[in-house]
């Protein structure tokens, strides 16, 4: 990167500065809730324990359908979500509520249905915060993350540029030095060596949307026609209604020829429409756990006589979106790689959080002297968006745990109450920030490692599951979970005791420099 | 198993192309404004470059072309990180590669 040239890496730097201030707590929010949706199904078996099942064998989906019928009697539409290793229920959608359908977890094996107490969880709140922010007003919340994958883009770009020894740093890292240096040291170690991931995360992020922040490549090839570009792409099927009725043919017939169609690729999802119709009409979707690619392959059947009305399989470029997006969304059932990607989403959060500290430790003193108020701002908004998140995480799930399954209050049901609990956190957390300043940073950090711990011994003793109890019941995804939580608890202990000695020895040449400029430090 | 074999290649190749650079170098042999001679240089980038190579072919025995290649990828950044923070915090262990490859 020796060829850049001092005024484009000048300006780059004030670039990759600015955007990196004002967005970069949007974007620790993005990566913090991204890297934990990796494992969301994991976190939604924590937070419904009814639904911790021991990973069972495929159902008959006759004898799935038959309980359907018991459950909803009439129901003109319904699905089903075949059992996985990482979702150990059968998961049916039946129609009713406020929002049209209702998600009820069934026994795989007895059919029973199971009551976890209402709540988001990992893939109804987390999952969803990662690509919307849970902004529904004008999708604003979609467009905020696709300005950030834009800006990610742009961060990921100009941060190579400015970077003047990106080889000779490479695996850079000087803990003893000056606390600026070895801020710097880890963010560039953090984005240099994941710098294949930190390009492809917002690009297939931004690929996954394409039809909302670039509307104009289906418009111009379908000529704004929504319907026929949605057949094209999704390959939805609909005929109108017969008016007489008919019985549900085999469900297991038609799965089995489906397998036979995708030669040995499994269904995950059936889906009965105008159900109890004579032209009624049953979907059968591919599974996604085997191949990158999130594939849309589906095939309809006739419900009563198990004739094959459409096959859909994406066409090239679909098909290159599919495996775009399986390679963001990680369906595929890899445990090495689901790893990684957490590993890699963990360093992201790192790198965010080091170019904070390292902007406000190296103005601090300048900024101080000068009686700016930069530095006071910059740290109150960066707290709260970095230690200040985990925090209002850990107490989601405490919320979780320690609500009633009947909770109402100020208006609100159990999985809103979570959620407050979520928000009314987040925003203490920026209140204290802006209150403590730099002691915030250490006062945040040393909350979360009780926080943790209170969270995981709450698990235990609402659920009896403690770690070693879930591990040997075959439900890894619930111990893993504790383990990672006192992991996260022991490094947070850790920061803010460092920090703590750090501080210690800062504090002398602090108080210097107030004695030196009295009035000026106090903003 | 071949994860583990992949990300232990890519280790030894990181962490030799690691001590190609003078900085990196003489923290391992805990001598000040050490250098590594010319031709050890040159055979580490052979020897890093093709352990890296070595995991890329690993991971594609191990997963297939789609998986290994993400599989990679993400081992290079994990590797990588680790020889980072073996270089700062326990520098002596890269010893025995100093050895074997030649200083």
């Amino acid at each position: 990167m020796q060829e850049a040239s001092e005024p484009l890496r000048h300006s780059l730097s004030r670039l990759h500065t600015w955007v990196g201030l004002v967005l970069g707590g949007v974007l620790f929010a993005i990566f913090w809730m991204g890297t934990l949706s990796v494992f969301d199904r994991e976190i939604d078996r924590w937070m419904m324990p009814p639904t911790r099942l021991a990973p069972a064998p495929v159902v008959s989906l006759d004898a799935a359908a038959r309980a359907v019928a018991a459950m909803a009697p009439g129901a003109a539409q319904w699905s089903m979500t075949l059992p996985s290793a990482r979702t150990p229920t059968l998961q049916v959608r039946l129609p009713g509520g406020a929002d049209g359908s209702v998600l009820h977890h069934l026994d795989p094996v007895t059919f029973a249905e199971l009551h976890p107490a209402p709540t988001r969880g990992g893939t109804g709140f987390i999952f969803p915060f990662h690509f919307m922010l849970h902004i529904d007003w004008l999708d604003l919340g979609l467009w905020i993350v696709g300005l950030c994958g834009m800006a990610m883009l742009l961060l990921t770009v100009s941060g190579v540029v400015i970077h003047k020894r990106i080889f000779r740093d490479f695996f850079m890292f000087r803990p003893g030095k000056a606390s600026t240096r070895s801020l710097l040291d880890l963010h560039t170690g953090m984005g240099v060596l994941a710098l294949p991931f930190h390009v492809v995360m917002p690009l297939s992020g931004l690929i996954i949307f394409f039809s909302l922040f670039f509307p104009g490549t289906w418009q111009a090839a379908f000529d704004g026609e929504r319907a026929a570009f949605n057949r094209e792409v999704f390959g939805s099927y609909q005929r109108p209604k017969a008016n007489a009725p008919a019985e549900l043919g085999s469900l297991d017939a038609m799965a089995r020829e489906a397998e036979r169609l995708w030669q040995g690729g499994k269904p995950f999802l059936v889906r009965v429409t105008n159900a109890g119709d004579a032209a009624s009409v049953v979907e059968v979707r591919r599974s996604h756990t085997q191949d990158v690619s999130m594939n849309r392959d589906a095939v309809y059947f006739d419900a009563g006589t198990g004739a094959v009305l459409q096959r859909f399989e994406s066409k090239p470029i679909g098909a290159l979106q599919r495996f775009i997006a399986g390679i963001h969304f990680v369906q595929f059932e890899q445990w090495l790689l689901r790893w990684l990607y957490f590993a890699a989403g963990l360093a992201g959060c790192v790198m965010i959080a080091t170019g904070f500290w390292f902007w406000l430790e190296s103005r601090r003193a300048e900024h101080a002297r000068e009686g700016r108020v930069g530095v006071r701002l910059v740290e109150a908004l960066a707290t709260g968006s970095v230690t200040g998140i985990i925090v209002a995480t850990l107490a989601f799930l405490i919320a979780n745990r320690c609500l009633p399954a009947d909770s109402h209050a100020f208006g609100l049901d159990r999985e809103r109450l979570e959620m407050l609990a979520f928000y009314a956190v987040w925003l203490l957390t920026f209140g204290h920030a802006g209150l403590r300043q730099r002691a915030a940073w250490r006062e945040q950090n040393a909350v979360i490692a009780p926080l943790a711990v209170v969270a995981v011994a709450l698990n235990w003793l609402t659920t009896g599951d403690y770690p070693w109890r879930a591990w040997g019941r075959g439900v890894v995804s619930v111990a893993a979970m504790d383990g990672v939580i006192l992991l996260l608890g022991a490094v947070a202990a850790v920061v803010a005791r460092r920090w703590l000695a750090r501080a210690a020895v800062a504090r002398p040449r602090a108080l210097g420099l107030a004695r030196a400029v009295p009035s000026s430090g106090e903003g | 198993m071949l994860g583990l074999a992949a990300f232990a290649a890519s280790y030894v190749g990181f962490a030799l192309l690691a001590l190609r650079q003078a900085p990196h170098h003489s923290a391992v042999i805990e001598v000040r404004r050490a250098s590594p001679s010319p031709a050890a240089r040159r055979q580490n980038l052979w020897l890093g470059a093709s352990a890296l190579a070595l995991s890329f072919v690993v991971c594609w025995v191990a997963r297939g072309p789609s998986f290994g290649a993400i599989l990679w990828v993400l081992l290079l950044a994990a590797s990588g990180w680790s020889v980072m923070f073996t270089l700062s915090y326990r520098p002596r262990w890269l010893r025995p590669l100093l050895r074997g490859a030649g200083r």
